[in-house]
């Protein structure tokens, strides 16, 4: 063994007198040992200097400087050793993460800035988390083993435990009645020790955050006082040593014995009380056929350090004097591979004191032995449900509890198959580091959002000043927001199939007259008279009196020489043309023509072209003209300015129907397969079928839409007045708005009409409600982590139209304000939210792909939150009728809606429930919290559909 | 330590006429909730000798702020010209972008300013009365103090 002391080692308050130090962590790759005193500041350093005592590599590699009080504890990360987290007398638990991005240039400014070469960093560290919560004083911070929770204790008497990705406070305990001075997660994972001045150390567990034990008696007869109560888990789990322990009088550190929590050993020996206790992260062999042992390091006010193996009874080591005062704090590193030799060595130990020196112990493998293996260290956790092992690191998946059933290992490992295939098939765009410098994260962006122009323009305030709100470029360094990035991309599924919607070429802008009524204007129609109507159409001539008394008005398409339209079906295109000549014997004239590619064209087809085979297939002469014009692969509709429409076959233009016979101008006209859906000019849609010609949707109002346009903009509209049913054509109220224009209109693949609007919002009509249902809106989510990407990628049809709506609103320059500012807590509710609402959004357009998608997004968030009641009413639903016939099934079930026919609809969009939830098993699974449900459905799954 | 940080000042027009607005992109990252808006100041330096020549081209709020990196421009008038010494109007100063909340300042970052005239007559027989026309700014982004 080899005892060191720096003398350089030091945190100076005024360069004259050493101030202490309260804590000290080893970085988990032994490159830094990180210090923390009461100047404020945390300093780290280079290991390599203080053991080899040289003076040409740079001795203090980073000075920390953000806390306002003196820093009482620091420890990295568990694994890369990504984050420090420090707490100070200031409150503030901050987590630091080390910026690469700051460069050398950066640095020789910093230097000159400084003006002094003696704090020169070379690393540079910055808060990227400042959680705040703390009433008083924070004496210690731990991490749970794989970073999944950070906790942290002080003298409010409160422990708080964040999430270790997002931050976000997670649980706050409370039981303790005195300052709590210490607090250390179980390897295992399983619990949390705390210890407080009120002479208890209790035992959390970290599935419910409820009270598993509290050990009293080893410290009833402890009078002493001691900076801190840091207990220390040994590596296997077995042990919890706690400090500051007295038996009979005798300060002694106590060991207490996992599951019984019986204080069954006492490590005697110190004059003072113990002060600080630490295990070492690693179990040592000390001969190879021998069982491994633990080693534990115990310092204490007596100014000394001994080191125990649990196979001895005596101390290793006992280093008395190391200090001229308190020792405050002890660090354990193990170097990854130490070579082979008996003088070789195999673990630091590190302590730090009151007097503000740091003591570094080095020893052999003589002395300890050999460190046991990662898997083996993993093997002794694995029967108390551990064994992540440090190994995992940032990336690990959660610590779990033991797997308890074959179903809930198969199911993890069909995710983890799945999981891989993903990572191989699509490309990881998160790769990149969280910590990018910020302008080349902003030219990132989206293209079609330059920054420039999307920047948000300065408001006066009412004190007349300006005030802008900043735009969000990102939140911040790339530790919450990973799971966003990584599964719409894990997931996204193809842009497969045609996609049939039909653009308008122009936005339907409308006005909106008169007030809400449920019956839109058709009912006072026929009562009023008011004949011709010059303003609404071009040349036209409308018999439809309905207009007069409507309060929709739709623009309608003017009348063109030419249209075209070119419905696409796989290789196949029909090209529909017709032209409008009014001076011809027939005022219009229906061409159509089919087009291949050329690879698949058959030697019959004459015109040729580069690309295509063009075959004209009929024509047909109308005697108006043709004011509209759709198609699908099925179907030619066509409507003329008489207000007819027509229908023809696509493939050979035989007639379907008679003319029908239309209440109003057409304002837009659509296709799909053997959809046609027609909109008038007073607002009133219809959907048919024509291969059985039946009306799927008849003559529905789009008015409710424009009308909650006009609420969702007061400040652009005045509210709705009430228009007198005569009021005339002739004034056409200066009503338009640009909020409530129609953007895009499509058909469904059940054929319910999608209406986009230029505000973002999208409907579309649910034909078992019989009602308009909101699926796309940009305002209602912006807090959710998934807002952006619903803009940004589009992938999906529900996406797309998404987008597309929003993209439109951004062109229309009606810039979003600010998202809100939300706290963790809240945002994670609204994503959850968010994600079920395009689950059921989804469901309602009937987007199997995107129904798939968000059921993945939505296992994956609900594994996360792990909040059981919300996962075990989502399996019922998606499980259906044997499970939940005895328990009464809510009326609003997860899909949001439900049959009232059978209680339970067996799909959601094309996609049965049960291959829906065989699919989200294995994300659920993640998490083995949630097993006891994820196993049962599992089961009761595979029993359904093997019968 | 500071809650909020400025990563980046872009100066979108370094090189322009004496008499265009300053227009700065500025990012910045906030590591925890505000209660107030950041304020953001622009001070250009009328003459070395007083400080009672600074002039403030311009002062914005920002908010609210959320955690994260959040970027805005900032758009501030040309100094008035009259209230520069004619001396000092033509040459090298200096502007001063601060960052206040609550009333402090927590960041400060100058830049130096020349301005010169545009056409080598000028410059070579620099008029008595400056002709503003003629003079260009050029802000020397690269080296901010």
């Amino acid at each position: 063994m080899r005892i060191t002391k720096a003398d350089w080692l030091r945190h100076d308050a005024d360069k004259k007198k050493a101030t202490a130090i309260f804590s000290l962590d080893f970085h988990p790759d032994g490159t830094r040992l990180a210090t923390a005193g009461m100047d404020n500041k945390i300093r780290l350093w280079n290991t390599a200097a203080i053991v080899e005592q040289t003076t040409k590599e740079p001795r203090l590699l980073s000075t920390l400087t953000a806390h306002n009080g003196a820093v009482m504890c620091a420890r990295f990360s568990h694994g890369s050793g990504r984050y420090l987290a420090s707490g100070a007398d200031d409150m503030i638990v901050l987590v630091w993460e080390r910026d690469e991005s700051a460069t050398e240039e950066g640095m020789a400014g910093n230097l000159e800035a400084l003006g002094s070469a003696d704090d020169a960093p070379t690393e540079i560290w910055r808060p990227v988390r400042r959680l705040t919560g703390h009433e008083s004083d924070v004496c210690d911070v731990a991490w749970a083993p794989g970073n999944r929770y950070l906790a942290s204790c002080g003298l409010d008497n409160t422990v708080l435990v964040w999430d270790g990705r997002t931050f976000d406070r997670v649980a706050r305990l409370t039981a303790h009645t005195q300052f709590v001075k210490g607090l250390a997660f179980d390897p295992a994972g399983r619990f949390l020790a705390t210890q407080s001045d009120d002479k208890t150390l209790r035992i959390w567990r970290t599935s419910d955050w409820q009270l598993q034990s509290t050990v009293e008696r080893p410290f009833q007869e402890s009078i002493f006082s001691t900076y801190f109560r840091r207990p220390s888990w040994a590596p296997d789990g077995a042990y919890v040593a706690a400090a500051n322990a007295a038996n009979g009088r005798v300060p002694v550190a106590a060991l207490i014995a996992r599951a019984s929590w019986a204080a069954d050993l006492s490590l005697v020996g110190h004059h003072a009380a113990v002060e600080a206790v630490r295990f070492c992260p690693r179990a040592f062999r000390p001969q190879p056929d021998e069982e491994p042992t633990s080693v534990c390091a115990v310092g204490a006010q007596d100014r000394s350090v001994t080191v125990w193996l649990t196979s001895q009874p005596v101390p290793l080591v006992a280093a008395p004097n190391l200090f001229s005062a308190n020792l405050l704090d002890l660090a354990w590193h193990v170097p990854a591979n130490p070579p082979p030799g008996p003088d070789a060595i195999v673990a630091w130990l590190a302590a730090c004191s009151h007097d503000g020196s740091v003591a570094l112990l080095e020893f052999e493998r003589c002395e300890l032995g050999t460190p046991v293996s990662n898997e083996e260290q993993n093997a002794m956790l694995a029967k108390y449900g551990g064994g992540t092992g440090d190994e995992d690191g940032d990336q690990a998946m959660l610590p779990q509890p033991i797997a308890e059933t074959v179903t809930q290992l198969r199911l993890e490992e069909q995710q983890q198959k799945r999981e891989e295939k993903e990572q191989i098939t699509l490309p990881v765009d998160d790769a990149v580091p969280s910590n990018q410098q910020p302008p080349a994260d902003a030219s990132a962006l989206p293209a079609e959002a330059p920054p420039v122009q999307a920047m948000p323009t300065p408001v006066r305030t009412a004190g007349g000043r300006k005030r802008v709100a900043p735009m969000f470029v990102r939140p911040l360094g790339g530790i919450g927001n990973a799971t966003p990035d990584r599964t719409p991309q894990a997931v996204a599924s193809s842009a497969a199939g045609p996609r049939h919607a039909v653009e308008a070429p122009e936005w339907i802008t409308a006005q909106v007259l008169g007030t809400r009524q449920s019956h839109g204007g058709t009912a006072e129609c026929s009562a009023e008279g008011a004949p011709s109507v010059q303003w609404l159409g071009p040349q036209t001539l409308v018999h439809a009196q309905s207009i007069s008394a409507a309060r929709v008005h739709l623009s309608v398409p003017t009348i063109v020489a030419r249209l075209a339209c070119t419905p696409q079906k796989n290789t196949t295109a029909f090209s529909l043309i017709a032209y409008n000549d009014t001076s011809a014997a027939y005022a219009s004239r229906l061409e159509c023509s089919v087009s291949q590619k050329a690879q698949q064209a058959s030697p019959t087809l004459s015109q040729e072209t580069m690309t295509q085979l063009q075959n004209h297939c009929w024509t047909k002469y109308l005697a108006r003209p043709i004011m509209a014009l759709a198609g699908s692969s099925q179907l030619a509709a066509a409507s003329l300015d008489d207000g007819s429409l027509h229908w023809f076959d696509a493939e050979s233009g035989a007639r379907l129907a008679p003319p029908l016979t239309a209440e109003a101008h057409t304002a837009h006209l659509s296709c799909r397969d053997s959809f046609c859906l027609l909109l008038d000019a007073v607002g009133q849609l219809s959907v048919w079928d024509t291969s059985v010609l039946v009306a799927i949707v008849d003559k529905v109002s789009i008015a409710p839409l424009l009308y909650s346009a006009e609420l969702a903009a007061p400040e652009t509209l005045p509210t709705t007045e009430d228009t007198p049913n005569d009021h005339s054509v002739s004034a056409p109220g200066p009503r338009h708005s640009p909020e409530c224009a129609l953007t895009a209109v499509e058909i469904g693949e059940t054929g319910a009409p999608i209406l986009s609007f230029s505000d973002g919002r999208v409907f579309v009509y649910h034909l078992g409600l019989r009602t308009w249902l909101r699926v796309g809106d940009t305002k209602s989510y912006r807090g959710s982590e998934f807002y952006v990407h619903a803009a940004a990628q589009s992938t999906s049809q529900l996406e797309q139209l998404q987008a597309l709506a929003a993209r439109k609103r951004q062109n229309d320059n009606t810039h979003d304000t600010m998202a809100p500012l939300l706290s963790a807590t809240e945002r994670s509710s609204v994503t959850l939210d968010h994600l079920e609402h395009q689950l059921a959004a989804a469901d309602a357009l009937g987007a199997t792909e995107d129904v798939l998608r968000f059921a993945d997004l939505l296992a994956r968030r609900l594994a996360m939150s792990g909040n059981r009641l919300h996962v075990a009413r989502w399996l019922a639903d998606l499980l259906g009728p044997p499970l939940i016939e005895g328990t009464c099934c809510p009326p609003n079930s997860a899909d949001g809606r439900s049959n009232a026919v059978a209680g339970w609809r067996p799909q959601l969009a094309t996609e049965p429930k049960r291959l829906i939830l065989r699919r989200v098993l294995p994300l659920l699974a993640a998490n083995r919290h949630l097993q006891p449900l994820v196993t049962e459905y599992s089961d009761v799954l595979e029993a359904l559909l093997t019968s | 330590m500071s809650l909020v940080r400025i990563l980046n000042v872009n100066i979108l027009q370094p090189k322009a006429p004496f008499l265009a607005p300053y227009k700065f992109e500025i990012t910045f990252e906030c590591i925890s909730p505000l209660d107030d808006d950041l304020e953001f100041k622009l001070v250009y330096v009328g003459s070395p000798k007083t400080k009672a020549l600074d002039q403030v081209l311009d002062s914005l709020l920002v908010g609210p702020v959320p955690v994260g990196i959040n970027k805005f421009i900032f758009e501030a008038d040309a100094p008035v010209a009259s209230k520069i010494p004619k001396e000092d109007l033509v040459g090298l100063t200096i502007i001063l972008l601060t960052c206040l909340y609550k009333g402090r300042m927590f960041e400060r970052i100058g830049y130096y300013v020349d301005n010169a005239y545009t056409d080598e007559e000028t410059q070579n027989n620099p008029p008595e009365v400056p002709v503003l026309e003629k003079v260009d700014r050029n802000i020397l982004a690269s080296k901010p103090r």
